[in-house]
């Protein structure tokens, strides 16, 4: 497979007027063509935030740090995304190279501007063709995501839609440049499970047809199990553990993801009470010192773990935690 | 198309009920007061030196029919004014739509020449100001919408004639200049009109605009801060296209909601500015009959005629509303 | 709850967050108000204001009506307090003697004459007697200060004689006072019919809503220059101020009713209202505790921001002649005659008043905008 994305260092500060707040903390990755990444974590962990630096869509008041770096491996060569000046420049990526699907279908579709409009509207920046091509390509697309009737579908607009068409109507806008990366925000959160299966059927094919990259930010470890090849964790803007979906989930390394996975109910047996994770995630504000979750973390080593900010290590082949519990020089 | 006439005839039933309902606190207010037209009438010749016996003032009662049922008297008198005929000023004798006609042109084309001006400044201003993460720029915007708040239109022209004055050893009152005062209305005239207007349409415009300008920028704000404009510039949407398809083109709805609201607000300050720039000695305007008159039937004639105008604007909007939001617009249409 | 080690600093984290949790309402809008500097320094001028207009009569030195006018000292100009000049300097500030005189060498016009010899200083003294005056239902006699001969006028004269400088703090009090009265009246007004418009909702409220749209619709200052036109000058001061804060309440509760009701329609229909009637509350324990408080803020906000609002209604109103007069007070009144060239070009004293009642409305502005930003608690995110 091919390398798609690079991710290095990346590390986005906030000016709010509380503060400079860390939202994302050194954060690095890497994902290959078609292959589907699922980025988990708790609201607050910083996942959105991540995903957005990719297309640089955070707020003006987001500061990157100079180590930040992104490198899209496009056709054409390597795109250095931090690099890039201005909205002119970012038009390659955004839209074109790489498309987002937010969670709130509703939301994410102007009101008063029909669904067409503004499939054209982003084919005739992206490419170049004319009115009557983009919307034939529109209208295919839209027929390819399974909406029946697409040519009026076309014309209408978002409110006439209903919820798991308006998901797919944003799956076939975001798809129709062709993109090599596709960024789904929470898609199926808001959408209700028959849908769900649905729309991450249709993700799964579209990715096997398009050989797209996709990054799919979720809470929901039960869809990551079933569309990721492989899974980031984060908390609270760091990256505590990545590897494949079979690792990660079946032997979790990190004492962040066991405590996630264990908080699932167990179907085997109902009686069993379940068990949260202890304590509360602090605020961006207070972040701890040392390992970012040693304030909750059930398998603490000691002060050891508040002094030192654990590196990445290998627990298995393609499988890292960062957590000193699997540093062989450290004592137990 | 036939909803589409439905609608418009709803709406138009709406505006024509409400100016019933206006007339009609208007004209229980008119007889609230104390006198009614005859005994104006009789004490205005009383004071010109003429006797009145009780019997003259019953005579001129039945002559102009004051003695009917009120109801009666109501129904008349709305059914007259929507016409345009408002009958006979109380005192002066003489056809209101005469006496009013012209004043009540040149006051509406100041008011809403002065909505116009309000807005062609707010919405790009306001645009800005939302967009815009300059301290600065916000500081001073803020500062201008608060200075027009709390400088009404009457206090800055009491400002403006102080400096005049002092300064410029004029005051820059009146419409007209001399020759035209009284002249037929010929292209001339217009000119001369409208060197005169410009100051009384900036002072009328002058809390508008601080008011839309505070308006445009906090819809704009808040549409932007919306998803669907986070998931146009992810399209790759950018720069201008990017501000006026998408928060600005939403964010115009509730602007044109309120333009009968505004129009309420200037005609609110217009008797104040009107008396001090003394526009009424030259062309003048409607409500130098209103305060100088003590007439009832002129009184109610001009209420009616200025909440006419608001309701009439009421109705096109709401009109232009409906083709342009879409939701509405199907919902008509279904 | 959780393992937290004993350290000094979380407990005293943990204490502050508690009490961030547990503060009462009033408590955190004060919070928040209190960060927001020119709302801070809005209500600070706003109540230096109030005090100086309730505390006028002692503040200033003279009957502000035509009962206290300096005969000698029509159109006088501002008279500003020195410490030196030249026959010498005084720990004690004073001004000059002025007398007038009309004879054939002016043409027979009243000519004010300043004399600045040593024995026409007039000393200023502080807690002077003079004209009494009522306070709270008590009767004192002491001004903050005065002169020892004649009169001094801080801010000159207007026409009459009449001190413009005691007249600007009665005007701020009797302005405050119809203001209040406006604004309760309209509150009152808009509780009621908004309320129950939006309490019941159905047909009551379509009923309720045209009528209280349609009053919007009329201007309201026309509307009530027609009426006011036909006060009948036998009212007495009082009627007339009466009459004139109904009419100005009347003018405001359109709005306000409006607002009561459109918050009402929809927190009626909140999951927490739901919640709360499924946990047995009676409406009236449901009003009380939580749809009350969720508005009340929003309430007071509109209330104080349309004070200033009332204030230049009847400012209008009273400029034009058509609200309150002699011997009552107010800013509309003192500008009456202000429009005459005379007054322009030779007497811009007149419009110190101005100044104030600016101060005034910019300060009732900016506390309102600074309630209402700290009132919600969502509006950081607006910023």
């Amino acid at each position: 497979m091919t390398r798609l994305l690079d991710v290095e260092n990346l590390t986005l500060q906030f000016d709010t007027d509380e503060g400079r707040i860390t939202a994302v903390d050194n954060v690095s990755f890497t994902l290959e063509q078609g292959e589907v990444m699922g980025l988990v974590g708790e609201s607050g962990s910083g996942k959105s935030v991540t995903a957005k630096s990719l297309m640089r869509l955070n707020a003006g008041n987001a500061h990157y740090s100079d180590k930040t770096r992104v490198t899209l491996h496009l056709e054409d060569g390597p795109v250095d995304v931090m690099a890039l000046n201005g909205a002119k420049e970012m038009e390659v990526v955004r839209g074109g190279a790489i498309s987002m699907i937010f969670q709130e279908p509703m939301a994410s579709f102007a009101p008063a501007i029909t669904i067409g409009d503004q499939m054209v509207e982003q084919l005739l920046i992206h490419t170049d063709m004319n009115k009557a091509q983009a919307r034939e390509v529109s209208i295919e697309m839209l027929n390819r995501v399974g909406i029946s009737d697409a040519a009026q579908r076309f014309g209408q607009y978002a409110f006439e839609l209903s919820g798991g068409m308006r998901q797919r109507a944003m799956i076939a806008m975001a798809l129709s440049t062709k993109p090599k990366l596709l960024i789904a925000d929470e898609p199926t959160t808001a959408l209700d499970v028959t849908i769900q299966a649905q729309v991450i059927d249709l993700m799964k094919d579209l990715v096997k047809e398009f050989h797209m990259g996709i990054i799919f930010i979720t809470h929901d470890l039960g869809v990551i199990a079933q569309t990721a090849d492989k899974v980031a964790v984060m908390y609270l803007g760091r990256l505590v553990e990545q590897g494949s979906v079979r690792d990660v989930i079946r032997r979790p390394a990190h004492p962040y993801t066991r405590g996630l996975i264990n908080a699932l109910p167990d179907l085997e047996d109902l009686e069993k009470p379940l068990e949260p994770i202890p304590g509360d995630i602090p605020s961006p504000l207070e972040r701890p010192a040392g390992c970012v979750f040693n304030t909750r973390c059930t398998e603490k080593i000691g002060a050891i773990c508040e002094q030192n900010v654990p590196p990445f290590l290998d627990v298995a082949d393609g499988h890292q935690a960062a957590c000193l519990l699997y540093d062989e020089g450290v004592e137990k | 198309m036939l909803q589409f006439a439905r609608f418009v005839t709803t709406r138009a039933a709406l505006a024509v009920t409400t100016l019933l309902l206006v007339s009609f606190i208007v004209f229980s207010l008119m007889e609230l007061v104390p006198g009614d037209c005859a005994e104006r009438y009789i004490a205005f010749k009383n004071t010109q030196g003429a006797v009145i016996t009780t019997a003259d003032i019953e005579a001129e009662r039945v002559r102009l029919g004051l003695d009917r049922p009120y109801v009666e008297r109501w129904v008349k008198w709305v059914w007259n004014a929507f016409q345009g005929d408002f009958g006979d000023s109380c005192i002066l004798r003489l056809n209101i739509s005469q006496l009013l006609g012209d004043k009540f042109k040149i006051s509406l084309g100041l008011s809403l020449a002065a909505l116009a001006l309000a807005y062609a400044i707010a919405i790009p201003v306001g645009v800005y100001a939302a967009v815009s993460k300059n301290r600065v720029v916000n500081n001073i915007l803020r500062f201008v919408s608060y200075l027009g708040l709390a400088l009404p239109n009457f206090l800055l022209a009491l400002m403006i004639m102080l400096f005049s004055t002092v300064y410029f050893g004029e005051s820059l009152t009146g419409l007209f200049s001399k020759e035209f005062r009284d002249a037929a209305w010929s292209w001339p005239k217009f000119v001369d009109f409208l060197k005169h207007a410009w100051l009384p349409i900036f002072i009328l415009g002058w809390s508008a605009t601080a008011f839309a300008i505070q308006t445009v920028r906090a819809l704009m704000s808040d549409e932007i801060g919306k998803l669907y404009v986070t998931a146009a510039e992810a399209r790759g949407v950018s720069g201008r296209r990017l501000l006026m398809r998408y928060p600005a083109r939403h964010a115009l709805a509730p602007i044109i909601n309120s333009l009968g609201f505004d129009l309420n607000r200037i005609f609110n300050e217009l008797p104040v500015v009107a008396l001090i720039l003394t526009l009424t000695e030259a062309g003048s305007l409607l409500i130098d009959a209103l305060a100088k008159s003590n007439d009832q039937q002129m009184a109610g004639a001009i209420i009616f005629l200025l909440t006419g105008s608001i309701v009439a604007i009421n109705f096109f909007t709401d009109i232009l509303l409906a083709i342009m939001d879409p939701r509405v617009r199907k919902s008509i249409l279904r | 709850m959780s393992d937290q080690t004993a350290n000094p600093t979380n407990t005293a984290s943990q204490k502050a967050k508690e009490a961030y949790f547990t503060a009462s309402q009033r408590q955190l809008i004060w919070q928040r108000f209190k960060k927001n500097k020119s709302a801070l320094f809005g209500a600070w001028v706003l109540v230096i204001l109030i005090l100086s207009g309730i505390f006028s009569p002692f503040l200033t030195p003279y009957d502000p009506t035509i009962a206290g006018r300096d005969k000698d000292y029509t159109n006088g100009a501002p008279q500003i307090p020195k410490f030196c000049d030249e026959n010498g300097c005084s720990a004690r500030p004073f001004v000059y003697t002025y007398t007038r005189e009309r004879s054939i060498k002016t043409n027979f016009r009243w000519v004010t004459q300043v004399k600045t010899g040593l024995e026409d200083r007039r000393y200023v003294y502080f807690f002077v007697k003079g004209t009494p005056y009522k306070l709270f239902g008590l009767t004192f006699d002491r001004h903050l200060f005065g002169v020892d001969k004649g009169q001094i006028h801080l801010f000159g004269t207007d026409a009459t004689g009449k001190d413009i400088f005691s007249r600007t703090f009665a005007a701020i009090k009797t302005s405050m006072a119809v203001g209040t009265i406006g604004v309760f009246i309209a509150f009152f007004m808009a509780l009621i019919i908004g309320g129950v418009s939006g309490y019941y909702g159905g047909w009551i409220d379509s009923i309720l809503q045209m009528v209280t749209d349609t009053i919007r619709t009329v201007p309201a200052i026309p509307l009530f220059m027609a009426l006011a036109a036909f006060i009948p000058d036998a009212w007495s001061a009082e009627m007339r101020f009466f009459f004139i804060s109904i009419i100005l309440g009347f003018i405001g509760w359109p709005t306000l009713a409006r607002r009561v009701r459109t918050h009402l329609l929809t927190e009626r229909n909140q999951e927490y209202v739901l919640a709360a009637q499924l946990c047995g509350a009676s409406p009236a324990h449901i009003i009380r505790r939580h749809l009350l408080p969720s508005f009340t803020s929003y309430i007071i906000v509109d209330l104080v921001i349309s004070f200033p609002y009332m204030v230049l209604s009847e400012t209008a109103l009273s400029f034009i002649g058509l609200g309150l007069k002699d011997p009552v007070n107010s800013l509309g009144v003192m500008l009456q005659n202000v429009t005459s060239a005379d007054v322009l070009l030779n007497y811009q004293w007149y419009f110190i008043p101005v100044i104030f009642f600016i101060v005034l409305v910019l300060a009732f502005v900016f506390v309102g905008d600074g309630l209402r930003d700290a009132a919600d608690p969502y509006s950081d995110s607006k910023k």
